[in-house]
């Protein structure tokens, strides 16, 4: 039995939400010297009052606590642990999520939206189950999925984790999707995820980071009235953006990331979300895209930056992001 | 040693939290408790939205020399077969250094980093390793927490001997967790005591007003080179007044108003003007966790604060009084500025 939601649809009508942050602990981050490197609850709505900022969806960092916790690390490889933490992927740092939300900082509850992390293609009924002990004790929005944090190919979900799909879609559950168009990152293409979403029509799904301003990606998601895009960790994607640019890329001015926003929303006014990635607006890292492929990032931002991306947009273009948001978190 | 970014001058007058953190907490994430985290971004937005100027951060906990698989599942500390950390806290203090100076410069004006040291174990290697973060990073004191670290403080006397020297030369203030429980072994406050009398030429704070143990902080207060902090009152206050064993008992207790943590800050501050520094120990002014306390014994916490509450505090303080705090915390940090044996 579910519980009732503590959130619903005419509360978050006409408010700031911010689609995309994150909640716990990022341990191989915090060994190697790395940010950030955690983030909770109560520090989210710090940050979110200090903006201006109604509402948040949250999920969770890693699935590190199923995984061998000295060799992810060492190497950032992800090896199941002689004795696992977590009974299957994202099982503790989902639990740890909604304990904080609900019972941790209960002052703070209303101003977040928990999702649940999967990993796409392992242990998918033992995953199930957890989630079905989860939803007994704490109201769930909805779904992230970060193929590349899992070392899962999003593709998956049209394999082995088809049964995921059918959980997720008698929940009403949407999905968000860490989505890349990055040649070094195998698990999280946009075409893949895009596959998964004209497969599944009769859900509601969400492609961060803009895709990579991937034009063929946006207009395909943007063809699709069951994808949306968020802009999640804007200020540094889009410094990225200026510094890689490819003909592959909508033609923008990436000189400031707030015009690159008003530039979506013009573009495509029923697919944006504003997001912020939180803490994720920053990243100093050395992250592993796949097996021996490391890729170095020095990136900083600040929710204050994502937060001007928002407040660039027109009235009309801040109720309409509202709208997107609203109807991918809820349905039309 | 490279030039310390904030100096005595910068902080007079300004509000000062003495104790806070900066980490990651591996076991409490993993099993559940609160708090688990916290960032030098994460403690400026709390700084910021309750008119805190700077704060001084350490780390959280040691687990990076560790076995953490075992220390996740027991709570105990055994050295991993293929340590992470060169030495107890390497890690950590590099991340704390790390995230002040280098991830955030923006809020690096704000913050005076501490080191923590385990006080003994490896003691040779954690003072290299000192060496090396001294040559990157200003430093400005070191934290130790014997119950985080499961070695007593009276290790200091023993195998932790040599610290003393180093801390010594480099004019670096010492801030002790201490508990008055039974049944924690490892930061008793009279051990403490012993600690600091043997060392007379350094100066030390202890954490939690002791405990509100009346007699301790008396000689706390009789001491010129030991100062007490606040650190996570409310929920302090609010074990005292359930009268848990964690805390002082009477007739040993501080005898004072414990219905309201403020009143408690109050009462102390007139007792013991010179003494006492006001610290929120955020995050933790919360602290939902199951804890490890001594070989087989277990400690079940669930209390709740806010910042805002610890800073309420010392908000209901006279300007004078906060002027004397502030007075304080700058004594305790960079020393007196006439005869360090002159009476308080």
């Amino acid at each position: 039995m579910k519980v009732q939601q503590h959130l619903r649809r005419e509360d978050l009508v006409g408010k700031v939400i911010d689609a995309h942050s994150h909640i716990g602990i990022a341990l191989r981050e915090a060994a190697q010297i790395n940010y950030p490197y955690c983030s909770c609850a109560e520090d989210l709505a710090y940050r979110q009052k200090a903006n201006g900022v109604d509402f948040g969806v949250v999920f969770p960092i890693s699935p590190a606590l199923y995984y061998d916790l000295p060799t992810i690390i060492e190497t950032g490889e992800l090896r199941p642990a002689a004795r696992p933490i977590s009974r299957v992927p994202y099982e503790r740092e989902n639990r740890l999520l909604l304990t904080d939300v609900y019972n941790f900082c209960p002052e703070h509850s209303h101003r977040f939206l928990p999702f649940v992390s999967v990993d796409p293609g392992r242990l998918i009924d033992e995953q199930i189950a957890s989630l079905e002990e989860l939803e007994r004790e704490f109201p769930i929005y909805g779904i992230k999925i970060h193929p590349l944090m899992c070392q899962s190919k999003a593709l998956a979900l049209l394999d082995v984790g088809k049964p995921l799909m059918a959980f997720f879609a008698e929940r009403n559950w949407p999905i968000l999707f860490h989505a890349s168009t990055d040649p070094t990152d195998p698990f999280s293409q946009a075409a893949d995820i895009l596959q998964v979403i004209e497969r599944y029509p009769e859900m509601r799904f969400c492609m961060a980071h803009c895709v990579g301003c991937h034009r063929e990606s946006l207009d395909r998601a943007a063809a699709c009235p069951n994808a949306w895009v968020d802009t999640a960790a804007l200020k540094i994607q889009v410094d990225l953006f200026r510094a890689e640019k490819s003909p592959a890329m909508l033609d923008l001015d990436y000189s400031d990331h707030t015009r690159v926003f008003q530039a979506l929303v013009d573009l495509y006014p029923k697919t944006m979300l504003w997001a912020s990635d939180s803490p994720y607006y920053s990243y100093i890292t050395r992250r592993m895209q796949a097996p021996g492929v490391y890729r170095e990032f020095r990136l900083k931002g600040t929710y204050e930056q994502e937060k001007a991306a928002y407040d660039a947009l027109s009235p009309a273009q801040q109720a309409q992001v509202g709208e997107n948001t609203v109807r991918f978190l809820f349905g039309s | 040693m490279i030039d310390k970014h904030i100096r005595r001058a910068d902080l007079v007058g300004k509000t000062i939290d003495i104790h806070s953190h900066v980490g990651i907490q591996e076991r409490v994430a993993a099993q559940i408790g609160f708090p688990y985290c916290s960032s030098v971004e994460d403690l400026a937005y709390r700084q910021k939205a309750n008119g805190v100027d700077a704060g001084v951060v350490f780390p959280t906990g040691p687990a990076l020399y560790f076995d953490l698989p075992e220390f996740v599942e027991s709570g105990r500390l055994t050295r991993a077969a293929r340590p992470i950390s060169k030495a107890p806290y390497e890690r950590e203090n590099r991340l704390v250094l790390t995230d002040v100076f280098r991830f955030c410069p923006e809020h690096s004006a704000r913050f005076l980093p501490f080191v923590s040291v385990n006080p003994g174990r490896e003691v040779k290697q954690q003072i290299a390793v000192l060496r090396e973060l001294e040559q990157e990073f200003p430093i400005y004191g070191i934290k130790i927490a014997p119950i985080a670290c499961q070695s007593k403080v009276t290790e200091l006397l023993g195998p932790g001997e040599s610290f003393f020297k180093f801390f010594a030369e480099r004019n670096w203030p010492i801030l002790f967790h201490v508990a008055v429980s039974q049944g924690e072994e490892f930061s008793q406050a009279a051990d403490t005591f012993r600690v600091i009398q043997r060392h007379p030429e350094l100066r030390y704070c202890l954490a939690h007003c002791i405990g509100l143990h009346h007699a301790f902080l008396e000689r706390a207060d009789a001491l010129p080179n030991v100062w007490v902090d606040t650190s996570a009152l409310k929920i302090q206050v609010e074990l005292a007044f359930q009268d848990s064993p964690l805390m002082a008992f009477p007739p040993e207790r501080f005898a004072c108003d414990l219905s309201d943590h403020v009143k408690v800050m109050q009462a102390l501050v007139a007792r013991f003007p010179e003494t006492i520094i006001w610290g929120t120990d955020s995050p933790y002014h919360s602290y939902i966790t199951r804890r490890l306390q001594g070989e087989g014994v277990y400690a079940e916490f669930r209390l709740k604060g806010t910042y805002e509450q610890e800073k309420a505090a010392l908000d209901a303080l006279t300007d004078a009084q906060r002027l004397q705090n502030n007075a304080n915390a700058l004594e305790f940090l960079f020393g007196r500025r006439e005869d360090a044996t002159e009476p308080k």
